[in-house]
């Protein structure tokens, strides 16, 4: 990704004793005013589309907190069943459950607006028609039923 | 070499960022309120019990390497969007701060994966 220009250097060392580089014009010859827009670092606040995206945005930060707790706990149940308790309650330590309430709330976010997008990019034409939008949102939600069914049962012992 | 001269790698990130994403949209918030609520708190009976049901299982070396590589995509996808929320926050980091945050989605699943084979 880096660039390929950047690392060129001049044989003699030009560029490093201050000297200008041959081809670029001197600041004082140019005439151009370039408009420069000027966006503040907190333009994500300014409405409420901004601040949808910046929270669909955050959410991945608290999710991937978690997805790292996730790894822990993993690693701890192939350490025996000493280690997984432990694991297990650290989970009610207040600093870890702060996380997981808020990686709850997180995830759900993340979970529906990409939901909501899914139809803008999954478009499955039937004859003439396009299958609805409707649909294509119901079958990622009966997904993510299924797979909670599925980690119940088998948390739950059937 | 010169054919990937001008190049850029980001297809295959947003790839990886958007199998992640699908993924992480099924799968987290289930875990999230199995593992990190009703698990602790004993929806599912104590720690002894999910510890049997599971052990077998997830220690098997080939289901445990596809979990952390879920995981790990998982991760990967949260990575990618927290190094491109940098720029919407008007940082532009050098490259070693990129390398770092997708080093961490990396190296997190190579670690556990090594962890859990050692133990």
């Amino acid at each position: 990704m880096s660039t390929s220009t950047g690392a060129r250097q001049e044989p003699t060392g030009a560029g490093r004793t201050g000297a200008r580089s041959p081809g670029r014009m001197p600041a004082a010859e140019t005439h151009r005013r370039p408009y420069r827009p000027t966006t503040k670092r907190t333009w994500f606040l300014a409405n409420r589309e901004y601040r949808a995206y910046a929270l669909r945005e955050v959410s991945s930060v608290v999710v991937g907190f978690f997805v790292f707790n996730l790894v822990v706990g993993l690693v701890c149940l192939h350490r025996g069943l000493e280690s997984w308790q432990w694991w297990v309650s650290l989970q009610t330590n207040p600093l870890n459950l702060t996380l997981t309430v808020l990686a709850v709330v997180m995830s759900l976010v993340h979970a529906t607006t990409w939901f909501q997008a899914t139809p803008k990019i999954i478009r499955i034409q039937r004859g003439t028609r396009y299958v609805a939008d409707f649909w294509v949102v119901a079958q990622h939600y009966l997904l993510l039923a299924v797979f909670a069914a599925v980690v119940y049962f088998w948390l739950g012992g059937l | 070499m010169r054919r990937w001269q001008g190049r850029t790698n980001e297809p295959l990130m947003w790839a990886l960022f958007g199998g992640g994403g699908m993924l992480a949209v099924f799968t987290m918030p289930v875990l999230i309120i199995a593992f990190g609520l009703l698990v602790p708190f004993g929806g599912f009976g104590g720690a002894d019990g999910t510890y049997e049901r599971m052990h077998a299982l997830l220690t098997h070396p080939l289901v445990s390497l596809l979990v952390f590589l879920a995981l790990g995509l998982v991760l990967w996808h949260c990575c990618h969007r927290t190094f491109h929320a940098l720029h919407d926050l008007k940082l532009h980091p050098p490259e070693i701060v990129r390398s770092a945050i997708y080093g961490i989605a990396m190296l997190t699943p190579a670690i556990g994966y090594s962890l859990s084979l050692a133990a």
